[in-house]
């Protein structure tokens, strides 16, 4: 005779052991007194010339490390090697965001308390990072403004659990029609009281303004 | 597209929890929130490949809508 399945409500968080790996991360960072700082965005937002501005930049005054994500090559860390920081390439094959587990282990040797920034730069998609804690302190959400006001609407969820949006390449404003207060706006609908910023990495406007903000961090 | 990601932490979480309780895990229960980035007919693809060659291989996933970010294993059904 068989008797009918019983249903036992588990309740469990589906992603728990990247929530796990991320607080003990945290704890890390926390411990170790290192500012953790993440950079999410679309492919081609300029994510990492972003970066090698701000890493060149605190280089001369913090000791800065990063570790940056692609599904293949370590261009990037090629590239931002030249800042004099530690960089360190994370290829992920085929999976579409970090997760703790490979942060992790991107770690592996590095001495967390020799260093007061950390740079986590997730690989190019605003879709699958949204759903995995890094650990990190801040999370930048970086959009050009060759990419629409409306991204923030397309994509909430990664504005959502973003703290700060950067916008990049702002010296093409002028050419692309580019409307900063749609953006704003869009912005304010899918996370109030986020804030904004615009920068180009290129001509350095605004870049003053990103560095104050991560220098207010560390002590 | 992470959701097969998502399936194979889901059958990990699943595999432990019917391991707890003993038994054979004939379905399992989520709730997926509309703001979780998940797109429920792409976990219900992943699911199968995932749960293939684990313990829980065969079981039937149940996807109920939530508004919110949720991501959660709710419940298992067990045969004993």
């Amino acid at each position: 005779m068989t008797t009918a399945p019983r249903l036992v409500e588990v309740r469990q968080n589906i992603l728990k052991h990247n929530d796990i790996l991320a607080r003990a991360l945290r704890d890390r960072f926390q411990e170790s007194g290192v500012f953790v700082v993440s950079l999410v965005s679309s492919p081609g937002s300029g994510k990492t010339m972003l970066l090698e501005r701000i890493l060149t930049t605190l280089e001369r005054r913090y000791r800065v490390a990063a570790l940056v994500g692609d599904l293949a090559t370590e261009n990037d860390a090629a590239r931002l090697a030249r800042s004099g920081a530690l960089v360190r390439q994370i290829t992920t094959g085929t999976i579409c965001h970090l997760d703790a587990a490979m942060v992790e282990r991107g770690l592996d040797g590095w001495a967390l308390d020799q260093l007061d920034f950390l740079f986590l730069e997730n690989v190019g998609n605003l879709v699958c990072p949204a759903s995995y804690d890094l650990g990190e302190h801040l999370r930048c959400v970086i959009l050009s403004v060759t990419e629409g006001e409306d991204k923030p609407l397309k994509y909430p969820t990664i504005f959502n659990t973003a703290d700060v949006a950067v916008i990049t390449k702002i010296d093409l404003a002028l050419a692309v029609e580019f409307d900063r207060d749609a953006i704003e706006r869009n912005v304010q609908a899918v996370r109030p009281g986020m804030r904004t910023l615009a920068v180009s990495a290129k001509t350095g406007e605004g870049m003053g303004e990103l560095i104050a903000l991560l220098e207010a961090a560390v002590p | 597209m992470h959701e097969l990601s998502i399936a194979v932490s889901l059958v990990e979480i699943a595999t432990e929890e019917g391991g707890r309780l003993g038994g054979r895990v004939c379905a399992v229960h989520v709730k997926i929130g509309q703001l979780a980035g998940v797109v429920k007919d792409a976990l219900a693809f992943s699911y199968d490949i995932a749960a293939q060659d684990t313990p829980i291989a065969g079981s039937k996933l149940v996807i109920e809508e939530a508004d919110g970010r949720e991501l959660e294993l709710v419940a298992l059904e067990i045969e004993s």
